[in-house]
């Protein structure tokens, strides 16, 4: 198939939209970048093929999502489904076209969940209007915290939080080892190094089993830890229920959790968590996570979902953030930059450890073509797969 | 034992398109053929159908590295990391637990379901119907599995609460009290609608009312267990398995536990899912729709469980029987027998599947 990604995003002017119909959705499958990831001692670190998502609609414009990781298999078993759902369709009808592609939202994946947020930035540039605003802006900006990936050496994580803390973040999320012991070591130092200026959160990501996690939560709770995320399985609710209720720091969990959004009330109804997680690229996308941040403000909690990942992954998150009330902290993947790849336009803490809104259209931040096109391994439409 | 390399196979299936509700298109059915080879010559076998084949390519780097070089009668060790723990089951992997299985019964020269602790060696069968057009079509195959020996019979039906009491009332009517019939409209309805059937079928003394409304419904579920007398069963589509089931079976949202072994990690997994429900007093019905290998697994388990009523035959039987020599069919009385081979019991017939291999899944998926 011949590369034609040149086609730019930007909004043809004056733009009907209200009978713009969508002609295709690409893929660009990218090199993976150097970067290898790790986030926990028992996974083996991994090196992803990223995607570029494209939603094509007859006036030209393109709606986007790059994400960090696509499976090229999966990719190439969605395109029918892909083109019986999107080709033809009004980009405004989110909600039927969500449930089309997750079957009412009962059988969710990535690469749906990917395409939903590719729509809403489609949406967003039609509209010439942020995606926070689309929704409906609640707020402009939000506290930001750090989030790690996995080091061998507690050294690394003490230099990193007091690099962010350079940076301006007032908060820093450790992914550890995963292992009990370690992890409280590297938990000690950092609040032993940092002192009161940080906020402090914890991610064994489902490590531990329910002994590990109560030495753990205690451990955290004498550090004065802002939240203990994932601490056990997601799926196991009455291990969870206990470590809610027998200690005092925060449990955030249900990010794993495979069946989304009607999942949710068995967690919140039970009060086995203090907050909610998701993953808005699992879930079903922005018209998924839109119906959880509801049902987290009906039960009164706060809504937390990840939003880690690449830049379009970061800010499809954050438009969910910034037009709802109840979630504390956008998650900013540390380094900064490490999941900018292919980005013109990226996502930065202020020096007062906020992020703030975009100003451009859709998602807010638009893809480098050039390096998008240098990246390029393959190309897939689906309409002539 | 030692695993030396497991390899996968695209095979072309049958024409003929699959609908199992109205509002899920008829859809042509891939299926993957997985092999684990070993350096004793012995290979297990699974021919699963749940994935895509990209995503069954996608899942063999991983496959390789985590099996070659193990002995395959580490089964819980393989299982449980190539589900990260449960955490994250999938078709293929569970694909791979049952080929483990294959081998582990292979190697000792005994069925799987002895391997496992026979509790029995046949089990009594339903016909598992294909969604069709017409209300006739219904009853004629109805019929017809009466006269194969079939006694029991379950309909996916339209998934639409007036037609499906309308079809439920017509097969009702033609079989009389000669056989046990099931409704499955596969989570189709809303929780109106589910009651508005669910009192049909009890006057229709049908014998369980499956998947009436979304598993994840757990309220929904467990009103509707509380308020018709005919038995519900469900959480066939719950996504995460084992450790979900038990909010369910603590609240009584169901009355008994339905599985796909075949996506939520295998018979490593399914065993313990029946020794879940065993401890709660319910049955476990896990579902053996699929290929002869897959209805092969759940025999398996089934045999070597107490706790679970019924063998699933897919109808018209015979339907998703490619690639294999030896298949499974019910006996007169309407029981389906335990395989006397060892392992899964069932031999696929190479020449058939040398016939319908479409690629190797060895090498990274290219578009094309």
């Amino acid at each position: 198939m011949s590369g034609s990604n040149g086609s730019r995003a930007t909004v043809p002017t004056p733009t009907r939209i209200d009978d713009v119909k969508i002609v295709d959705v690409r893929f660009n499958l990218l090199e993976p970048p150097a970067q290898v990831l790790r986030y926990r001692e028992d996974w083996p670190p991994r090196r992803n093929i990223p995607a570029l998502v494209r939603i094509v609609a007859d006036n030209g414009v393109e709606g986007h999502c790059l994400r960090g990781w696509l499976p090229p298999g999966m990719l190439r078993d969605a395109a029918p489904k892909l083109k019986r759902v999107l080709v033809g369709r009004d980009p405004f009808d989110s909600n039927a076209i969500s449930y089309d592609l997750t079957d009412k939202l009962q059988r969710l994946d990535w690469i749906t969940s990917v395409v939903d947020i590719a729509l809403w930035d489609l949406v967003g540039k039609l509209l010439d209007t942020p995606i926070h605003k689309v929704l409906g802006g609640a707020r402009d900006r939000i506290r930001a915290y750090a989030s790690t990936i996995s080091y061998d050496t507690v050294e690394e994580y003490i230099d990193l939080a007091l690099q962010c803390r350079e940076q301006g973040f007032n908060a820093f999320k450790v992914h550890a080892f995963g292992v009990p012991e370690k992890d409280i070591e590297v938990c000690t130092a950092l609040r032993e190094a940092l002192g009161d200026s940080m906020d402090l959160m914890h991610d064994p990501v489902n490590a531990y089993d329910r002994r590990g996690a109560h030495e753990v939560a205690a451990a955290l709770t004498d550090l004065g830890f802002h939240w203990f995320e994932a601490p056990i399985a997601d799926a196991d609710l009455i291990g969870l229920q206990d470590l809610t209720r027998r200690h005092p720091i925060p449990i955030a969990a249900a990010e794993s959790v495979r069946d989304g959004l009607r999942a949710q009330p068995h967690y919140l109804e039970s009060g086995a968590i203090d907050s909610s997680r998701s993953i808005g690229d699992w879930v079903g996308g922005i018209t998924a996570l839109r119906k959880i941040a509801a049902v987290c403000d009906a039960f009164n909690i706060c809504f937390e979902p990840h939003s880690y990942g690449t830049t379009h992954i970061q800010a499809a998150h954050l438009g969910i953030m910034l037009s709802n009330h109840n979630c504390e902290f956008f998650e900013s993947p540390v380094p900064q930059g490490i999941f900018d790849f292919g980005m013109a336009d990226v996502i930065r803490v202020d020096p007062d450890g906020m992020v703030t809104g975009p100003t451009k259209p859709g998602l807010g931040y638009e893809v480098d073509w050039d390096e998008i096109r240098a990246l390029t391994v393959e190309e897939l439409s689906v309409v002539s797969a | 034992m030692k695993i030396t390399d497991v390899r996968a196979h695209a095979l072309r299936t049958t024409d003929q398109l699959l609908q199992f509700k109205e509002e899920w298109p008829a859809r042509r059915i891939d299926s993957v053929f997985l092999r684990v080879l070993t350096d004793e010559g012995l290979e297990g076998h699974c021919i699963t159908w749940l994935c895509g084949i990209g995503e069954a390519s996608d899942a063999m780097p991983k496959l390789r590295s985590v099996l070659v070089g193990r002995d395959p009668q580490d089964v819980e060790a393989i299982s449980f990391e190539l589900t990260d723990r449960l955490h994250f089951p999938a078709p293929m992997w569970s694909a791979a637990d049952i080929c483990l299985w294959d081998l582990i019964g292979k190697g000792h020269g005994l069925p799987v379901y002895k391997v496992l602790g026979a509790a029995r060696d046949r089990i009594r069968a339903y016909a598992s119907t294909l969604m069709y057009e017409t209300v006739q079509e219904y009853v004629d195959l109805a019929l017809a599995c009466r006269a194969e020996g079939f006694n029991a019979f379950k309909l996916h039906a339209f998934g639409v609460p007036d037609k499906d009491i309308e079809v439920c009332r017509a097969v009702r009517e033609a079989v009389g009290p000669s056989m046990d019939l099931m409704l499955d409209p596969i989570n189709a309805y809303d929780r109106r609608e589910a009651i508005r059937v669910g009192r049909v079928l009890e006057e229709l003394d049908f014998y369980w009312y499956e998947a009436p409304i979304a598993d994840t419904d757990m309220h929904g579920l467990e009103d509707l267990t509380r308020r018709l007398d005919i038995p519900i069963t469900a959480l066939e589509s719950v996504h995460d398995g084992l450790r979900v089931y038990p909010r369910y079976l603590a609240r009584h949202a169901v009355d008994s536990v339905r599985s796909i072994g075949d996506r939520i990690g295998g018979i490593t997994v399914m065993r313990k899912a029946a020794a879940l429900c065993e401890a709660y007093n319910v049955k476990y019905e896990p579902h053996s729709f699929g290929t002869t290998l897959v209805q092969a697994a759940h025999l398996h388990l089934m045999l070597a469980i107490h706790n679970c009523d019924f063998f699933e035959s897919p109808v018209p039987q015979g339907l998703l029987d490619w690639g294999m020599a030896d298949t499974i069919r019910v006996g007169p009385d309407g029981f389906v027998e335990a395989p006397t081979k060892p392992g899964l019991g069932y031999d696929v017939d190479w020449d058939d599947i040398d016939d319908r291999i479409l690629s190797d899944l060895d090498s990274p998926v290219v578009f094309r």
